[in-house]
């Protein structure tokens, strides 16, 4: 119901970007990117940099490639502007399509999402990971995600009887 | 290694494999990139499915073998609620579960299935672990659908100890019974939910006392309440939904509560209901339907709903958001085709719940002709149903019938909020229908200062009764809108 208060019309609450403050991201691959101070603060271990005084410099973000930068970039970017908004229907719409990649790239965003501390997006591709695995075979799973069974068959047989509700 | 066995199953499963990790230029196909995900992270994800599927994991392979008996969150819900064949099963299956787990904290704790009284002494063990364990959400629904009589059968007694934890957050009890020995002291809690919970004035007064963080009240088929007192200063948000009771059917439900800033009133309630001294609404929610067994007795039917409706609205008149759905819109319209006058208000935004029904027309010109300072509407098209509605007599629709397919035309409605104030308008869930085009036409022509129209159009199939554009049709009638007077300059029509 709060939400609802956000249809009244609300004078350009939206970021212009010429104006704000910049920061520079370097990924792995050398690759510069300048993006808004509010973008970049989305990730909690980026906003902890700047408090400490770092925001003035490149930031170096070492162990995330130039294509997943970017695409977190993307993210970011759109959730501030969804937060200024407080539009929650088309920010799920927006997030379903965003979040519709493949394992490897689901891995790589997870993982900068974790490593940057950016909460909705570590949210956003955990629940997709949980939806997938959600309903689906033990076998089912360990092929999607490229699962080495390393449980000898003895061993199976053990778990799936401690726990025989679970897997009716 | 089964996966290597090469079953048909295993080739189409393989080809999904390739759809979902199908990236170009991907050199990493075939690598187990979840497995290597930090400990913290595959918990978090394990936390997110329910116990049992996160239980399943721990066959994949090693690296999954223990993970989820540390997972925060215990999720279980038995999946056979409906029929309930083996709640046994059931049981143990929750008892095992908790043997093996490891965890030292438990964020949640959640229990769904359909208690029976024999199970009384398991789930005080179960209570009893999560509690020692610094749960912070408890969750437990012991209620069996939707039509259960709260007295009927013996809900669990919740044991003691829950009635004095200082740090849960969360609770939401469904089919127990709080009988306290001594004072309630929850002190971090910032949220409850009862549900088919018999209940008391005292109770609830000694609850909300003994929760002083307390910020969100949920109260459902909670029978027994007659004044529900609310002066605690966090509080600040109550939903009430349903309310059958069978006993004292004359006396009505007062609720004082001066300090909430959100009230929701939904579903079906047996009884009057008085809201009073809420000085500090901000938005209110009224979906809800009364029926009063013995309403003909005292009143005329008609007048009876409508005088305890206008009470109501006149309580919520300084509300500046005001949320209303079909059984209260047809009741206004009562009050509407009886030129009755009605309490003006101080609402800015204003939301129905309407199917747009000819019956209800009347009562949304009511809602408008008393919103003078309206700035933006927002209509949500409901199907209307035997829940939601007002039930009419024929006596009634033949003698104030009118034309339904124009009311908006036929009308001299000179409304305050279209010419001085109302700015936007949504429609969500437009379906084309003569009454919305008819209502669009009637706001475009007549609002003055409007500045933006937005129709959204249905985007789900499965909801049959509503329909799906194409977009030829879509362009067709946005087109016909757009071909509209339009009274105000300044106004943009967007489509969606």
């Amino acid at each position: 119901m709060a939400s609802s208060s956000s249809s009244l019309p609300s004078p350009s609450s939206s970021s212009s970007s010429s104006s704000s403050k910049k920061l520079v991201l370097r990924s792995s691959d050398e690759k510069h990117f300048e993006v808004d101070e509010a973008v970049a603060l989305q990730s909690e271990m980026i906003k902890q940099m700047v408090e400490d005084g770092f925001g003035g410099d490149v930031i170096p973000l070492l162990n995330v490639s130039s294509n997943i930068l970017s695409k977190v970039i993307d993210y970011c970017k759109k959730h501030v502007d969804f937060d200024s908004k407080k539009k929650m229907d088309d920010r799920r719409r927006w997030d379903a399509e965003y979040i519709d990649v493949g394992v490897d790239e689901l891995y790589h965003l997870i993982m900068a999402a974790n490593y940057r501390n950016i909460k909705g997006l570590l949210d956003l591709t955990c629940q997709k990971v949980a939806d997938t695995i959600k309903g689906k075979k033990p076998k089912q799973i360990r092929i999607i995600f490229n699962i080495k069974n390393d449980v000898t068959p003895e061993g199976e047989q053990k778990i799936r009887k401690e726990h025989s509700w679970a897997f009716e | 290694m089964e996966d290597s066995g090469n079953t048909s199953d295993e080739s189409t499963s393989s080809s999904k494999r390739q759809k979902i990790s199908g990236d170009s230029g991907n050199t990493d196909e075939g690598l187990d990139r979840i497995s290597v995900l930090p400990d913290s992270v595959l918990l978090y994800i394990l936390s997110l499915l329910p116990t049992k599927e996160a239980i399943k994991t721990g066959i994949l392979s090693k690296r999954w073998a223990y993970l989820w008996t540390s997972v925060p969150n215990l999720d279980f819900s038995d999946p056979n609620f409906e029929e309930s064949e083996d709640e046994d099963g059931f049981v143990n299956f929750v008892d095992r579960t908790l043997i093996l787990y490891g965890g030292s904290r438990i964020k949640r704790f959640r229990v769904v299935f359909e208690y029976r009284e024999w199970f009384a002494s398991r789930v005080d063990l179960w209570i009893r672990f999560a509690a020692r364990k610094n749960v912070e959400e408890l969750i437990l629904e012991f209620a069996e659908g939707d039509n259960l009589d709260p007295l009927d059968g013996d809900p669990y007694l919740l044991p003691q100890h829950v009635l004095t934890n200082g740090s849960v957050t969360n609770l939401s009890f469904s089919f127990c019974r709080i009988n306290p020995h001594g004072s309630i002291s929850w002190r971090s809690l910032k949220s409850l939910s009862l549900s088919y919970m018999p209940l008391n004035d005292n109770l609830v007064h000694d609850i909300i006392t003994g929760s002083p963080s307390l910020e969100v009240l949920d109260l459902y088929e909670c029978c027994g309440l007659r004044k529900l007192n609310i002066t605690s200063e966090n509080l600040k948000k109550l939903t009430l939904r349903d309310y059958y009771s069978s006993s004292d059917l004359n006396s009505a439900l007062e609720i004082s509560a001066p300090n909430i800033q959100s009230l929701s009133i939904l579903g079906i309630l047996n009884r009057r209901c008085h809201l009073m001294n809420m000085p500090s609404l901000i938005d209110a929610t009224l979906q809800f339907q009364i029926m009063i067994d013995n309403i003909l007795d005292e009143y005329n039917v008609y007048e009876g709903y409508h005088n305890i409706l206008r009470v109501i609205l006149e309580t919520l008149q300084h509300v500046k958001v005001l949320r209303i759905g079909i059984w209260c819109i047809q009741v206004l319209s009562i009050w509407e085709m009886k030129i009755l006058p009605s309490p003006s208000s101080k609402r800015k935004l204003l939301m129905l719940d309407t199917s747009l029904d000819k019956w209800e027309l009347p009562g949304i010109a009511n809602l408008l002709r008393s919103s003078p300072d309206l700035e933006a509407l927002v209509v949500n098209m409901t199907a209307s149903s035997f829940i939601n509605q007002f039930h009419f007599e024929a006596d009634f629709l033949d003698s104030y019938n009118f034309d339904g397919e124009r009311y908006w035309s036929s009308q001299n409605l000179f409304l305050h909020c279209l010419m001085h104030n109302l700015k936007t308008v949504k429609i969500n869930g437009f379906t084309g229908g003569c009454h919305e085009i008819e209502l669009v036409q009637f706001i475009l022509k007549n609002a003055m200062v409007l500045e933006k129209m937005v129709i959204y159009t249905p985007r789900y199939a499965h909801l049959n009764w509503r329909k799906r554009f194409s977009p030829e049709e879509l362009l067709e009638i946005a087109q016909k809108m757009l071909s509209f007077q339009r009274a105000s300059p300044r106004a943009v029509i967007l489509f969606s």
